[in-house]
């Protein structure tokens, strides 16, 4: 299977995965080779006690004058089959089982997991230790013991898994067309849940590694097994005499565990490459000084935006996710910025923060807030060592998130949040100011002032999200940027939050770009719309004139797209789906999906078209169309 | 109040983790090979001990009748008698449990401050060189088997540069009491503390690395940043504050790991604890102080890991329900 | 007609599984009512949209209709045949007959079987075909969903489809055994504007050749006008008005509905609308108000309201709602009790 080969893919791409799995691979071949290597007996005595490492014994002999690398070699042998067999034992075991809990739920599920969880309590070790003490010393008791405390483990995985995918859309598709519960955990459970689950495999032949020597070195090893752990034990008596002794079985065995270990953490990775680079602290870019020919705080457009373009860096390739962006919003103005996911619409809007992820560049723009360049030739401005932006954020241009549940420090309450946002930006403000101010704002968002004390969790949606905006609102910026404010909300608390992100944009005199896939949304709360497709504003006008007067076929698209609640019921219209964005760099993105397009535009890019006064479109018929009807539909 | 009943609830939870534990225990004795009544008061026993262990364990009860005798015997604190001394195991455990409490302990200290440390420093850089060379440092620091890197310190350290004490807990003669006894300890620690801090701190770099850069990919450190904080409070409001939740939660988890990692570097230090004892019980095949172990070791991880539970409770409000 | 699907006083109760300890101490969560005494009727070869918030219940509704879940009371007819407790082979075929789609196109396929691997899956359950057969159905389907062509796409895997693209060939999939019935839940909300309109004209291309019937669950009451012949409206697990697609757009009778169409913008108009502010948020789930349990949020509500609750008032044959005032505010809207 494909998926197989990526996998493999993955871990050999980095330097300690390659390394990793070409130690375990050569362990491996060196345990199942061992008896045709022309090795010394490993436990045949000699006359030649404690001879140091030397040409003839690489690695010494020992107090019976046994040729401690061989040894090593065949110790290999003991630790793959303990490490092998217990890892296998309990991933069978752990799988099933693991499987069954998840799968089932219900009263099997929490018994089960209660078992699981005690076995996460319990000190597996001793448990091990206890048992081979009790039964008996051996390689097999010891596989079976530690299998013993493993399952759980393996099974506690598996069961996660299955709970995810239980919920699946093909899971439940699946037994919505009449598979039976043991087909659907053969076809679909099973297959797409175990990957985790053989990952955490090399994580558990490196534990049964280090528990089997673990046990030999408190004298509970199997007799007659040349084991790494025995080795140790042994050369702990004569550590003075012959260090070797226990210096290289101890390397040996380091040297697998971390392999194991580290091809552990590299299939994890190769499962989920964004694990390895997400996070992070912003990087340090480029500064430029500030340009001599600014206009100056207070004066000029509240937002001015020339030539912006970002990219991001994903593996090798590069791709512009906003390209060539100009636009300004006047003061007290509010412009909303439409697009279909992708189109680039919230990277412009972290790009105008500058909170872009650590992955993006500027290839090029200018960007000043208030009369103030922040931005300028792609390049962030700073004084003295001292980022623009810095000083504007929160006290001229805020922002309200997404209503994920995340957009709020989980740990702290939304008074606190609130208070700590003003005291960063009103140096000796105290602390009751803050909080005067705090319940000032919520006066005028309309929450009362009781739920300050709360932590966002204990907030509905709708709740949370007027926090963020009484949060944005705490300095009394200028300008506010929201982005898909109300998307995860229901249906009339959006229209709720929508109203009233409007009217407190009246009130307060405020400029806002509202970020939306939603044209409706967009229509009734700002003066202006810009339509974004695939990084570019490929249309931009009054409101009112935008749909009266669509003049790029994709602004068409997405308003004829809608369907309405009042008129006669029309067919809506609706483009093919995308399947290569990037086709041919001079010509017109839309092209591949438009219904017009002809030779020119899949040869050359569209000049802007400006219509009238205020009103462009990037399409080389932009003045050419005229709206069309749509059928009406009978039912 | 709501916190209050929370550790009510946790505390409840523990009593059937503990009898199962205890229940694993009295199958195992039964399960294994040998007489059972041999098996708890020793091969050279004489026959009125035999009998007094027979009747005290109910062994000529029925089956079920044995476990509730058992069970009754083991939560009264009495774990039998050790065969080498005839001692109440209990007491031979209890006095070894400062020792180990006090190597662990400094051990976990040691590794989770230093080990938060590096791994919040590097998680602010994921995915750079230095981020990858931690990272693989640290995987092979906990891959180490930690008696082996005891008996290497011990190699370098005491045999070759002499510098430091090989084993033991105190110098036989040195100072007994003040001052000069408490810093004689702290010398003898230095090497066992080492070996061990050595394996958890690989451990506690690469869980914080992991549970910080997570956080720091949360949106509210978005949000942080879009306020114009530092990034000093980023990382210390926003990311270590969140972060400490998961490594809080692991700290207690792995406890069990952690006594198993005390016990083995005990045994190559000789210090005088409970891995020590263990030891010797195997040597001498001391079967009621192995099982004895066991328990009380499950206990002190159960009530770790309560304390973590209860300490997470109290550093993250979305706990208490 | 005989409804081809009629769901009967249907109720669903949801333990919300006190634990054992907290049982002990008397302190037991309570059972979250998703479904309350919902009755609805789906005539053969039409749509009846079920339109609600999240926590109406109305996923419950579409998951009670495939047999997915059982409900805790009331019944379920399929061609006026109880199948409330189907099971076996009864329920196989059933489940031939009244199919699903999802919301999530994303997860709609497992990721490691080809398009065609995925739609073949039902016909192996219900049909005894040659591979041939079915590998003929299996592609003139994929026609049948405007997926050209075909046999490209039934070698593919689902990770290099787009989001429409997987969602039409999830509509492949539940059509594939000619059902008579197919529960659509929220199909279209995860899709892109321009990607959406294309699966909706697709179902109801479908729908005039196939003359299956649909119960079209989405939270959109725009969606629901343009796909449906009738539409349901439920709140907090009952069904607040119920009524043909049009009356109830326009003259509708509960105070609920006519806030929800005040919510959709004018997509066609720019311009501000009045918008009504409500009382309060959603109550959270499982606590349903007494009286009427839309009262704590509604704009005309009296102290009726908060006491009793509502009758289902007949507007129109086979136009009613669930309110007090259902008269009034069919005639006057939100305007009827103030004025």
């Amino acid at each position: 299977m494909g998926r197989g080969l990526r996998l493999l893919r993955g871990v050999v791409s980095t330097v300690p995965g390659a390394l990793s799995l070409a130690v375990v691979l050569l362990a491996l071949v060196v345990a199942l080779a061992a008896p045709w290597l022309d090795l010394a007996d490993p436990v045949a005595m000699g006359r030649e006690v404690y001879k140091a490492p030397s040409a003839a014994h690489w690695f010494g002999t020992d107090n019976f004058g046994r040729d401690v690398f061989s040894r090593v070699i065949w110790g290999t042998r003991v630790a793959l089959v303990v490490a092998i067999g217990s890892a296998v034992l309990s991933i069978v075991v752990g799988a099933i089982i693991g499987a069954i809990a998840g799968y089932f739920g219900g009263l099997v599920d929490a018994a089960l997991s209660r078992l699981f969880d005690v076995f996460l309590l319990i000190p597996t070790f001793f448990l091990v230790l206890l048992i081979v003490a009790l039964f008996g010393a051996s390689l097999p008791m010891t596989m079976f013991a530690i299998a013993l405390t493993t399952w759980p483990r393996s099974a506690r995985i598996m069961r996660s898994q299955v709970l995810s995918l239980k919920s699946r859309v093909y899971v439940q598709a699946a037994l919505a067309s009449g598979a039976s519960h043991r087909q659907v955990i053969v076809r679909h459970v099973i297959p797409n849940g175990i990957a985790p689950i053989l990952t955490d495999g090399a994580l558990l032949m490196g534990l049964a590694v280090l528990t089997e020597a673990g046990l030999s070195f408190l004298g509970l090893g199997d007799q007659n097994s040349v084991s790494w752990g025995r080795m140790i034990f042994e050369g702990q008596r004569q550590l003075r005499l012959a260090p070797w002794m226990s210096i290289a079985p101890g390397v040996a065995m380091l040297v697998l565990v971390a392999s194991l270990n580290l091809l552990g953490d590299a299939l994890n990775y190769a499962m989920n490459p964004q694990l390895r680079t997400r996070g992070g602290a912003p990087r340090r870019r480029g500064t430029a000084p500030p340009p001599a020919d600014e206009p100056g705080e207070g004066h000029g457009a509240i937002l001015r935006v020339d030539n912006l373009s970002l990219a991001y860096r994903v593996g090798r390739r590069q791709i512009v996710a906003v390209d060539g962006v100009s636009f300004s919003l006047s003061r007290g103005g509010s412009l909303g910025i439409v697009g279909e996911s992708g189109c680039g619409k919230s990277s412009l809007g972290s790009a105008l923060l500058q909170t872009v992820p650590n992955n993006a560049d500027f290839l090029s723009g200018t960007v000043s807030i208030d009369g103030q360049t922040v931005l300028a030739g792609g390049r962030p401005i700073a004084r003295q060592g001292r980022l623009r932006i810095d000083a504007l954020r929160w006290t001229h241009i805020a922002t309200i998130f997404q209503s994920a549940m995340n957009a709020l420090n989980p740990v702290a309450t939304v008074e606190r949040q609130l208070v700590d946002a003003y005291r960063h930006h009103r140096r000796g403000a105290s602390r009751a100011e803050a909080r005067e101010r705090a319940g000032a704002v919520f006066d005028l968002i309309g929450v009362p002032r009781s739920r300050l004390n709360a932590y966002p969790h204990e907030l509905s949606g709708g709740m949370r999200q007027r926090a963020m905006i009484a949060l944005s609102l705490m300095l009394e910026p200028k300008l506010i940027i929201a982005d898909e404010p109300t998307t995860a909300l229901d249906m009339l608390i959006q229209d709720q939050i929508l109203g009233e992100i409007e009217e407190l944009r009246r009130r307060l005199g405020l400029s806002l770009i509202l970020v939306s896939h939603d044209m409706g949304a967009v229509s009734e709360t700002c003066e202006r719309v810009a339509v974004m497709y695939a990084g570019r504003i490929v249309e931009s006008a009054p409101t009112s004139v935008i749909f009266s007067r669509p003049s790029h076929p994709y602004t068409r698209a997405l308003i004829d797209a809608l369907p309405d609640l009042t008129g006669a019921r029309r067919k809506l219209a609706s483009l093919p789906a995308v399947t290569d964005q990037a086709t041919c760099l001079d010509a017109c993105r839309f092209a591949p999906r438009c219904p017009h397009a002809t030779d020119l535009c899949r040869t050359v890019s569209p000049p802007v078209v400006t219509l009238m006064d205020g009103h462009d479109a990037e399409c080389h018929y932009a003045a050419d169309f005229a709206p069309q009807p749509r059928e009406e539909l009978v039912r | 109040m709501r916190l209050l009943r929370y550790v009510f609830y946790r505390v409840l939870q523990i009593v059937p983790v503990a009898l199962i534990v205890v229940v694993i225990n009295f199958l195992l004795i039964h399960l294994a090979p040998g007489d059972v009544s041999i098996l708890l008061a020793g091969e050279d026993a004489n026959p009125e001990f035999m009998a007094t262990i027979r009747e005290r364990y109910g062994l000529d009860e029925p089956f079920l009748q044995q476990l509730w005798s058992y069970l009754v015997t083991i939560l009264s604190g009495d774990f039998g008698q050790s065969y080498r001394t005839g001692e109440p195991v209990i007491g031979l455990i209890m006095e070894r449990v400062p020792a180990t409490l006090l190597l662990a302990g400094s051990s976990l200290a040691v590794a989770a401050i230093l080990g938060t440390a590096i791994g919040t420093a590097i998680a602010r850089r994921p995915g750079s060189f230095l981020d990858t060379a931690i990272t693989t440092l640290s995987i092979a620091l906990f891959s180490i088997p930690v008696f082996w890197l005891g008996l290497m310190l011990i190699l370098f350290f005491a045999v070759r540069l002499q510098l430091l004490p090989s084993s033991g807990m105190i110098t036989i003669g040195g100072p007994r009491d003040g001052l000069g006894h408490i810093l004689d300890i702290l010398w003898h620690m230095v090497l066992p503390v080492a070996a061990l801090a050595t394996v958890w701190l690989g451990q506690y770099v690469r869980l914080a690395r992991v549970s910080v850069s997570e956080v720091l990919a949360e949106s509210y450190v978005t949000t942080g940043r879009a306020i114009g904080y530092p990034e000093r409070t980023i990382m210390t409001r926003f990311g270590l504050r969140n972060a400490l939740l998961p490594l809080v939660t692991v700290l207690g988890l792995e406890l069990g790991l952690l006594l198993t990692g005390a016990v083995l570097t005990e045994t190559v230090f000789a210090w005088p604890g409970l891995g020590r004892l263990i030891y010797e019980a195997i040597l001498a095949r001391d079967t009621p102080i192995i099982m004895g172990a066991f328990v009380i070791m499950s206990f002190t991880v159960m009530i770790a890991s309560l304390v973590t539970d209860i300490l997470y409770a109290a550093l993250d409000p979305r706990v208490r329900l | 007609m005989t409804p081809i699907l009629e769901l009967a006083a249907l109720r669903m109760v949801y333990d919300t599984g006190t634990g054992l300890l907290a049982r002990l101490a008397g302190r037991s969560a309570p059972a979250v009512v998703a479904v309350d005494d919902v009755n609805l009727r789906l005539a053969p070869g039409s749509t009846l949209a079920l339109v609600g918030e999240s926590g109406s219940g109305k996923t419950t509704t579409g998951r009670i209709a495939t047999l997915q879940e059982r409900p805790t009371g009331g019944a379920v007819f399929y061609g006026g045949r109880e199948v409330t407790d189907l099971k076996g082979a009864a329920l196989k075929t059933y489940r031939r007959d009244v199919q699903m789609i999802f919301q999530n196109p994303y997860e709609a396929l497992d990721p490691r079987l080809t398009v065609g691997q995925s739609l073949a899956e039902p016909l192996e359950l219900h049909l005894k075909q040659s591979a041939a057969e079915r590998r003929a159905l299996v592609l003139a389907t994929l026609e049948a969903v405007e997926l050209p062509p075909a046999a490209a796409f039934a070698a593919s895997y689902p990770a290099n489809l787009s989001g429409g693209q997987l969602q039409r060939i999830a509509i492949a999939r539940a059509l594939i055994t000619r059902p008579k019935v197919v529960i659509a839940d929220e199909p279209v909300s995860m899709l892109d504007v321009s990607i959406r309109s294309g699966v909706m004209n697709l179902m109801l291309d479908l729908q005039r050749q196939m003359g299956v019937s649909y119960l079209y669950i989405t939270h959109d009451l725009a969606v629901a006008r343009y796909m449906s012949d009738r539409i349901a409206v439920m709140y907090l697990g009952a069904v607040m008005e119920e009524g043909p697609t049009e009356t109830l757009v326009a003259h509708a009778g509960h105070p609920y509905t006519r806030l929800l169409i005040s919510a959709v913008p004018d997509r066609h108009a720019s311009g501000r609308r009045d918008r009504i502010r409500l009382k309060s948020d959603p109550a959270s789930q499982g606590k349903v108000p007494s009286g009427c349990r839309f009262h704590p949020r509604c704009p005309l509500s009296q102290p009726v309201c908060a006491t009793t609750p509502p009758p289902v008032v007949e507007l129109a044959p086979g136009h009613s709602a669930a309110c007090h005032f259902a008269p009034a505010v069919a005639r006057d809207g939100l305007a009827a009790v103030h004025a």
